[in-house]
């Protein structure tokens, strides 16, 4: 389907910004993250609690409480050194990419990632 | 003929680095090159030249707008219903349309495997990293 020059081009793109620093940065947050056992411990106790949050929500309501608890969670999760780092680095890559494929879509005409997302929310 | 200045902040040039931003540019002439976007291109060309298409577009429009509240509101006729699924009908089998819906599928699958290779080289996937948020 791709011929072999638009192959070569999108592979050197995919190699220059795996290159770059912010892809670096984001890849090294990601690994570093993946090493922490207590930043993943973390992050499971808050998926777990969210998720319980979700349950309850449809079967009462949550207490205060549990709200105050979820949040106080979320907190330590949000300013855990590793996951702070992960959040950053993740957030930096999240304004810089947009911008590199505005670049591609001006040169075409065309939205590329909007066209190259497979259809579907999420 | 020249090519178009970069879209890019000099700030995002210094982070990103020179070679992203000539790769990607490359990227962008290389794809424009490829058979499924020349195609697309055309078929969008032809789409806007097609008279018939267009007018029938306008008035499929404000048909539409016409009934819009009716629909909300689950009053409109069967006979409104039907007149505006036969004028859509109508329109989604026009030669123009369906050879750009076709174009435009073709071109969503190069853009999708593009990505693919893409994502695989760069370690992340770029298309949904580019999503504004959900759906984005």
């Amino acid at each position: 389907m791709m011929d072999e020059r638009l192959e070569q081009a999108t592979e050197q793109l995919g190699r220059a910004l795996r290159a770059s620093a912010p892809l670096k940065a984001h890849l090294d947050a990601s690994a570093g993250l993946k090493t922490d056992a207590e930043a993943m411990s973390l992050l499971d106790e808050l998926a777990q609690r969210q998720a319980l949050l979700r349950v309850m929500q449809n079967a009462g309501g949550p207490t205060q409480a549990d709200i105050d608890d979820l949040r106080a969670l979320q907190f330590r999760a949000q300013t855990q050194p590793t996951i702070a780092a992960y959040l950053q680095a993740q957030q930096d890559l999240r304004s810089l990419l947009p911008q590199i494929n505005y670049e591609i879509s001006q040169l075409l005409g065309v939205d590329f990632a909007a066209l190259a997302r497979k259809s579907g929310c999420c | 003929m020249a090519e178009p200045a970069s879209t890019l902040a000099p700030d995002v040039i210094l982070v990103m680095g020179d070679q992203v931003v000539q790769a990607a540019r490359d990227f962008a002439e290389a794809l424009s090159e490829a058979p499924q976007f020349q195609a697309w291109e055309q078929a969008t060309w032809a789409l806007r030249q097609d008279q018939a298409a267009q007018s029938m577009a306008e008035k499929l429009q404000a048909m539409q707008r016409e009934l819009e509240p009716l629909l909300m509101l689950d009053a409109a006729s069967a006979e409104q219903r039907a007149e505006l699924e036969r004028l859509r009908s109508e329109y989604l089998a026009l030669p123009c349309i369906t050879a750009y819906m076709q174009a435009e599928a073709d071109l969503r699958a190069l853009c999708q495997a593009a990505n693919m290779v893409l994502s695989q080289a760069a370690g992340l996937d770029f298309a949904a990293n580019c999503a504004s948020g959900c759906c984005g």
